[in-house]
């Protein structure tokens, strides 16, 4: 759990094979991205790891997930005095200026639209990682 | 003096009366046979004398309580005219306690009475019973009985009089219109109220059928209602629109109709009163006109939820379709690009290619799909708030400086007022507009778009005009529905919903979006706004 820096919530298997995918041809480590399918997962997840020097330093939210969407993710985190320190990316489909305003008001880091080209979700990883590092 | 009983005096048989009532009375007051005779022929001798030549002579009988507090069985014998005494007077003064004579000039009183024992009970209730006695007696002659009836029928005749005397006098004060009808519908009586309210007579209602007082539409039902009434011969209620004489209108009246039924069953007359009602009437109908407005109202407004329900449920539809159909294209666009970068040596020129078209394809595919996205959700959310139009074109200018630049094209703005609007989809209006010229310009000249306005009052026209390919105005009815392209893809690329938004957001802003062409010879797009949007056009 130590080396574990990115937390990466994704419903859709394919986005998560091509980020993976992406990280690993940008030569980031395996353990150091952990993948869930929603944000009760992250929730759970954070509550589970309880020391706060395993926590990730970055977490990655897909917008529209089940049981708890990346928003309400997002207001969670931000409103938890344990996790409000955590850097929050949001990873979406399209970009709708009014909920990329909305989720930036909330606390989140930057808001990143899914790559629609094999070099762009090179970029995008590459951008996590260093995020994650930074 | 209480009275028990009278006889008219008019003639001899009279006199038999007056002497036997006189008998009668003396014995129920407990005197004894003497005093019996003795003061019932005194009655009859005062008597004797006056029926001789009577004028309106009556006898009256009764008890009486002098003031020395004796009670006296008393007989009171007056007539309108003078009589001479007599003998039969001096005689009967004999036969009793008192006898007075207290006539004045012109007629005669005389009043003679017999103290009645100390022990006598003078009691009202006993009194009455005597009156009933007396007068109710069984007749001894035939003559009595008449003399008795004929009594009755006065009385009855004068109570008549009486009563019908007071119905007029109440007819006459109560504001309403009073009349009875026969049942053939002449009135028999009515009071001065309709009269003077119809400015007619009984007869000339009667000889006209109502005709100049009845509101034409309600004649024919007012007496086909009276005829059907006769048959039920039951009370019943009209409403009738009669003319006022005085105003030459037609007032609202209601009519109560009773019938009179005798003994026998048979239907005699109609009573009926009629109230005007006019006031309550014009109530009734506003009242009536304002519900049906209601009524509608309530309808259009509902019908108006409905749709604006259903246009949100077909945005929302839209939105969802939209935003969930980039999913997989993305996929798609990714996937191929993948294919292309990762096999890039493996793939023969020709798979390439192919490659690329799907790229082509899957882009056109999204931009449709934004489209539809920014179709959709262009609505009326927000407020309207002052827009300077000038400075919206300006900024659709700016963030089209790239595509300007690289067709060379000129724009001029001339001076534009600010209006009441929803800046953001102003300028996706402006956007969509310079674009669109930008597209179809003509390949023979330097590309200029004119921007002018023209105000009148609270509209303001905005003209854009092109110097492009222009259109076909046949095709003009056509340009802003949604997916309605004139041009093959290969010649202009485009989605056919740039235009369709441009009507949508003049929609929103209760303006009017048209143009005019000549194929070859530019475009002008003309668009009306309302300057203020609380103000009439």
């Amino acid at each position: 759990m130590s080396n574990i820096r990115i937390l990466l919530a994704d419903d859709d298997i394919e986005d998560r094979m091509i980020i993976s995918d992406a990280f690993r041809e940008i030569g980031v480590e395996e353990d150091a991205v952990h993948y869930v399918e929603n944000g009760e997962e992250v929730m759970s997840w954070l509550n589970k790891a309880g020391d706060p020097l395993t926590f990730p330093s970055l977490i990655v939210l897909d917008l529209n997930m089940p049981k708890m969407s990346g928003r309400k993710t997002l207001e969670e985190l931000k409103s938890d005095i344990r996790y409000k320190g955590i850097k929050v990316i949001i990873f979406s489909t399209s970009i709708n200026e009014r909920e990329k305003a909305e989720c930036m008001a909330l606390g989140a880091l930057s808001y990143i639209t899914k790559p629609l080209k094999y070099s762009e979700s090179l970029e995008t990883a590459d951008h996590f990682n260093k995020q994650s590092l930074a | 003096m209480f009275e028990i009983t009278r006889v008219s005096l008019e003639n001899d048989m009279d006199l038999v009366l007056a002497h036997r009532q006189g008998m009668k009375l003396a014995e129920v007051a407990g005197l004894s046979v003497a005093g019996q005779t003795s003061f019932a022929t005194a009655v009859s001798e005062v008597c004797r004398n006056i029926v001789k030549d009577p004028e309106d002579a009556v006898l009256i009988l009764g008890i009486a309580l002098g003031e020395d507090r004796q009670k006296r069985l008393t007989a009171i014998i007056t007539d309108t005219r003078i009589h001479p005494g007599s003998e039969g007077w001096q005689y009967a003064r004999r036969l009793v306690d008192t006898f007075t004579i207290t006539s004045p000039r012109t007629a005669t009183h005389i009043e003679l009475a017999t103290l009645l024992p100390q022990s006598f009970n003078y009691n009202i209730k006993q009194l009455e019973r005597w009156s009933v006695l007396l007068n109710n007696d069984p007749s001894v002659s035939p003559y009595e009985e008449i003399k008795r009836k004929n009594r009755q029928l006065q009385e009855m005749t004068t109570q008549l009089k009486h009563s019908e005397q007071q119905y007029r006098t109440l007819t006459e004060t109560l504001p309403l219109v009073i009349l009875t009808l026969d049942v053939a519908g002449n009135v028999v009586y009515a009071n001065n109220w309709l009269l003077e309210y119809t400015g007619e007579t009984i007869e000339s209602l009667n000889a006209s059928k109502w005709a100049n007082v009845i509101h034409p539409e309600d004649m024919e039902s007012g007496w086909q209602d009276f005829a059907n009434a006769t048959t039920d011969r039951t009370p019943w209620k009209a409403e009738r629109r009669l003319k006022d004489a005085a105003t030459n209108e037609y007032r609202w009246h209601e009519a109560v109709m009773t019938p009179v039924i005798d003994d026998k069953d048979n239907l005699l007359l109609w009573n009926s009163f009629m109230t005007d009602v006019h006031a309550r009437k014009e109530i009734e109908q506003a009242l009536k006109d304002n519900k049906e407005l209601t009524e509608i109202k309530e309808v259009l407004e509902e019908k108006n939820a409905e749709l604006k329900q259903s246009n949100e449920a077909l945005e929302q539809f839209a939105y969802v379709t939209s935003h969930d159909l980039q999913e997989p294209l993305r996929k798609i666009s990714f996937y191929t690009d993948y294919l292309t970068r990762k096999f890039n040596q493996e793939l023969p020129a020709e798979a390439k290619g192919l490659l690329q078209n799907m790229v082509g394809a899957s882009d056109r595919m999204r931009q449709l799909i934004y489209g539809i996205l920014t179709f959709s959700t262009i609505n009326k959310k927000t407020g309207y708030e002052p827009v300077d139009v000038n400075a919206v074109i300006q900024e659709a200018i700016d963030d089209m400086e790239l595509a300007i630049r690289e067709k060379n094209a000129l724009i001029n703005i001339g001076a534009i007022p600010a209006i009441d609007g929803i800046r953001m989809q102003l300028l996706q209006l402006f956007e969509n507009l310079i674009s669109n010229s930008l597209k179809f310009i003509s390949p023979d000249r330097r590309p200029e778009i004119n921007i002018t306005a023209e105000t009148e009052n609270n509209l303001v026209t905005i003209e854009l005009a092109d110097n492009g390919i222009g259109f076909d105005e046949k095709h003009l009815n056509k340009i802003f529905d949604l997916f309605q392209r004139l041009h093959s893809r290969e010649k202009y690329a485009g989605t056919g919903i740039g235009l369709g938004i441009c009507r949508k957001i003049m929609n929103i802003h209760n303006g009017d979006i048209s143009a005019r062409s000549n194929p070859g010879e530019g475009a002008t797009f003309v668009l009306k706004f309302p300057i203020k949007q609380d103000l009439p056009a």
